[in-house]
């Protein structure tokens, strides 16, 4: 039973075959009487004709890949030497970073840490003493708050005119100073008053006054202000250094925690 | 594997040699062209085994009989038919004539486009054969195999040595030339024609147990009437000036004696063959034996007279040329149809492989850029990394920055409050009635409350105000004479009864900004350092909202300055 088709499959492949060499036959018959000029030209438009739609059907499609292939790399390339060229940034970018490392580490001794407060607040009240005043009102129960002008970059409610020109560019994350605000009120001459303001200015801890109501009364001024002060952030929760500064940075705490 | 790359198809060309016996001597003379261009003799015992050792498969040698026969060719063909066209002549003609059987028949085209048949008994040629293929058999060796027999030809000793004295540089005149040739058994005569070529030969055998005095003056006679007048007629030549003659060494001397002395022949140059004639010190003496002759005019070939085989019989020739005609006609079909199959497959085979190429082009530069997408994509990858560890670095450089702006602003705001008070207390007016009964400060808003007798005092305070580069803006006055309501007001009221003026004037002092709107720029500044005062854009509103001087108060006594305020 399995042989019948075998031999249908076998006699129909030897069919073909000699279908196929008689067409040859016929061919190189046909080219003989043609003579091989005739043969020449006719041969080569039908060689032509058959390339030009194996191009059509294979090559062609090949050959747009291959286009979008190099499109594609064209792409990566360019993508790529972007990225590089914004690398070759990358040192003047760490130098940069160092600067502002080292000049917030300088500017960061204004600020009082947490445990110092406490004596920025004693050294207000020693203040007021040399000066003459007499301080009425001293709260310093407030907890800490973040403070609202560095937490953000938003621009205040105040009412003042806003000025664009003065915005910083809008993060979407801040390292906020803890603002301790501390209301106070202080009676004394002016000159007593005056004095005791241009020593909070000149405070070497950053220290100001702000909402201040200065009334005279007589030959005396009653001043309620607002004491603000801030403590440094700690280090956890400064934004990490890159990884090529840490080391650098690292030395130079040392350096400074054994000079202290 | 070397066997088969190195096998040999065709029997590689071989040297052929010519063959002459020499009867007397019992000697076979064999003739070989030399490596230098001339020639090697080689003359043996004939009947000694191997005594030379021949591997020619190309053996020339002469018919022995003494019946070969050549005349102009009475057939119904020309030189110009085909050599088929001619063969078949033959062999109908010869079919017709019930003697020529036993004859062998070849032909030759002469330079004048005549055609010449030259007829050989078939035994001579079968004798000739034998005796040649027997004397090769001996020479043989042993383990060569035996169909590796020589091929024979046969010529006319004629021919042979016509064609020796035609290419030994001889002078050839105008005249026509006999060729004599005398051997033990009978004589060869020949004509040659400077015009026609050869174009006669005739041979007789001799009467067995004459003498070679009377074969010489036989020969004589003979030759006598070949070249006379009447007889070169009948061939369509005139005059013999010349006549060659080779005989046996036992027949020569008395041969040449009897030819120079008959008169008949005294107006022909009688001589030999020599080999070279173009040499001067060529003598007679250098004149080549008979046998010698035969072996080297058998060896040459010329273009004329052209080469003939007389063992191979017409009917022979006309299938071999009918196979070689065959072939070369199944040749010219198959040249024909491998044209046809080269410009069939040519343009075909061209458009294959430029496709092909142009395939493997594509494709290798596809793998090519593929390859090089991997790498740019890994590269890619590395460099993504590296971007995103810059951008976080860069937005960490922002917060770091950002905190720093805020400390050095709020070290900026720190002396704002004093400085306010400086400024203010360098711009009070010098009136003695000022009195400032309360300054208010939120963020940057100031406001300062007070009274004073004279009104303009209050307008040169707010101008001063107002032109304090920037400092103070927004300035806006309100002042109402004691003890009076003047709700919603600005404008400059008109003296009452009471002449304290109570004023309240509002500003924005700059300095005072919040900390932390102060501008980047500002991140070099020193904390000691003034702020600096931002240049504001000069307010269209602001010059309205000043209010307008009004007239100094004269009376300042219920004033009570702020002390240290007032000046």
């Amino acid at each position: 039973m399995s042989r019948k088709p075998n031999i249908k499959k076998s006699r129909a492949k030897k069919g073909g075959l000699s279908s196929l060499a008689g067409l040859k036959d016929k061919a190189i018959k046909a080219a003989i009487l043609m003579g091989p000029k005739k043969t020449l030209i006719y041969s080569s438009l039908l060689a032509v004709s058959l390339g030009a739609l194996l191009y059509w059907q294979f090559l062609s499609p090949m050959i747009s890949a291959k286009d979008q292939l190099g499109t594609e790399l064209q792409r990566l390339h360019k993508q790529n030497a972007i990225a590089r060229m914004m690398q070759e940034t990358r040192p003047q970018f760490l130098e940069e970073f160092r600067r502002v490392i080292t000049n917030y580490s300088t500017a960061r001794e204004l600020l009082p840490a947490e445990a110092e407060v406490s004596n920025v607040m004693a050294a207000i009240q020693d203040l007021a003493h040399r000066n003459n005043v007499r301080v009425t009102v001293f709260d310093a129960s407030k907890p800490g708050v973040k403070s609202a002008s560095t937490a953000s970059t938003q621009p205040s409610a105040s009412n003042q005119p806003s000025d664009v020109s003065n915005q910083q560019p809008t993060t979407t994350q801040q390292v906020a100073l803890n603002e301790r605000r501390i209301p106070a009120q202080i009676v004394g001459t002016h000159a007593g008053v005056a004095s005791f303001i241009r020593d909070i200015a000149q405070y070497p801890r950053i220290i100001y006054v702000t909402d201040i109501t200065i009334s005279a009364l007589n030959k005396a001024e009653t001043v309620n202000m607002t004491l603000v002060t801030y403590d440094a952030p700690s280090a956890g929760l400064l934004p990490p250094i890159p990884v090529e500064l840490q080391q650098e940075f690292q030395k130079a705490q040392n350096a400074r925690a054994n000079t202290k | 594997m070397k066997r088969l790359l190195f096998r040999r198809e065709q029997r590689v060309e071989e040297s052929p040699c010519g063959l002459a016996f020499d009867e007397e001597k019992g000697e076979a003379v064999i003739a070989e062209y030399a490596s230098d261009g001339g020639f090697e003799i080689h003359r043996v015992p004939a009947d000694e085994r191997r005594a030379v050792n021949i591997n020619a498969s190309d053996v020339r040698t002469c018919v022995l009989g003494w019946n070969a026969h050549t005349s102009l060719a009475r057939l119904p063909v020309t030189a110009e038919s085909t050599d088929e066209e001619i063969l078949r002549s033959i062999i109908e003609a010869a079919n017709t004539d019930p003697n020529a059987a036993a004859f062998n028949f070849t032909y030759s085209r002469t330079p004048d486009r005549l055609l010449t048949l030259t007829q050989a008994e078939t035994a001579d040629i079968a004798d000739t054969l034998r005796k040649a293929n027997a004397w090769l058999d001996t020479q043989r060796a042993t383990h060569l195999k035996q169909e590796d027999r020589a091929r024979i030809r046969l010529e006319t000793r004629t021919r042979c040595n016509m064609r020796l004295w035609l290419s030994s540089g001889v002078d050839v005149d105008t005249c026509n030339t006999a060729f004599l040739t005398v051997g033990a058994g009978g004589y060869a005569m020949g004509l040659w024609s400077p015009h026609s070529g050869y174009i006669y030969e005739t041979e007789e055998r001799f009467e067995r147990g004459a003498s070679l005095e009377m074969i010489a003056a036989h020969t004589r006679d003979v030759l006598i009437k070949f070249i006379a007048p009447s007889s070169l007629a009948q061939l369509g030549l005139d005059f013999v000036g010349r006549v060659v003659v080779s005989a046996v060494p036992a027949l020569e001397d008395q041969l040449f004696q009897v030819l120079r002395e008959a008169p008949e022949l005294h107006h022909a140059l009688i001589e030999g063959i020599r080999l070279n004639y173009s040499t001067d010190r060529a003598t007679e003496g250098d004149e080549l034996d008979y046998a010698t002759t035969l072996a080297l005019g058998a060896l040459i070939e010329t273009e004329l007279p052209s080469p003939v085989d007389l063992s191979v019989a017409p009917q022979e020739q006309l299938e071999q040329f009918s196979e070689s005609h065959k072939i070369i006609e199944v040749a010219r079909v198959q040249k024909i149809a491998r044209k046809a199959r080269l410009a069939m497959a040519a343009p075909v085979i061209v458009i294959v492989a430029f496709l092909a190429t142009t395939w493997f082009q594509n494709r290798a530069e596809a793998l090519r850029i593929s390859s090089n997408i991997e790498a740019e994509k890994q590269t890619a990858a590395q460099l993504k990394q590296a971007t995103e560890d810059y951008e976080s670095s860069k937005k960490n450089f922002g917060m770091f920055r950002s905190l720093l702006d805020n400390l050095i602003s709020l070290r900026q705001r720190q002396p704002a409050t004093h400085q306010l008070l400086r400024d203010l207390d360098t711009r009070w007016p010098r009136d003695a009635s000022w009195y400032v009964a309360e300054v208010n400060v939120k963020g940057t808003n100031v406001e300062i409350k007070g009274r004073t007798r004279n009104e303009q005092a209050i307008t040169a305070f707010a101008k001063t105000l107002e032109f304090s580069d920037g400092l103070f803006t927004n300035i806006l006055t309100n002042n109402n004479v004691a003890g009076t309501s003047l709700a919603g007001t600005s404008a400059t009221a008109t003296p009452q009864s009471s002449n304290v003026i109570e004023f309240t004037v509002r500003a924005n002092y700059s300095p005072m900004k919040t900390p932390g709107q102060v501008g980047t720029t500002a991140t070099e500044a020193s904390a000691a350092t003034m702020p600096t005062t931002p240049a504001p854009a000069p307010s269209s509103a602001a010059p309205s909202q000043i209010v307008a001087p009004q007239p100094p108060f004269a009376n300042g006594a219920n004033t009570k300055p702020m002390n240290g305020t007032q000046r």
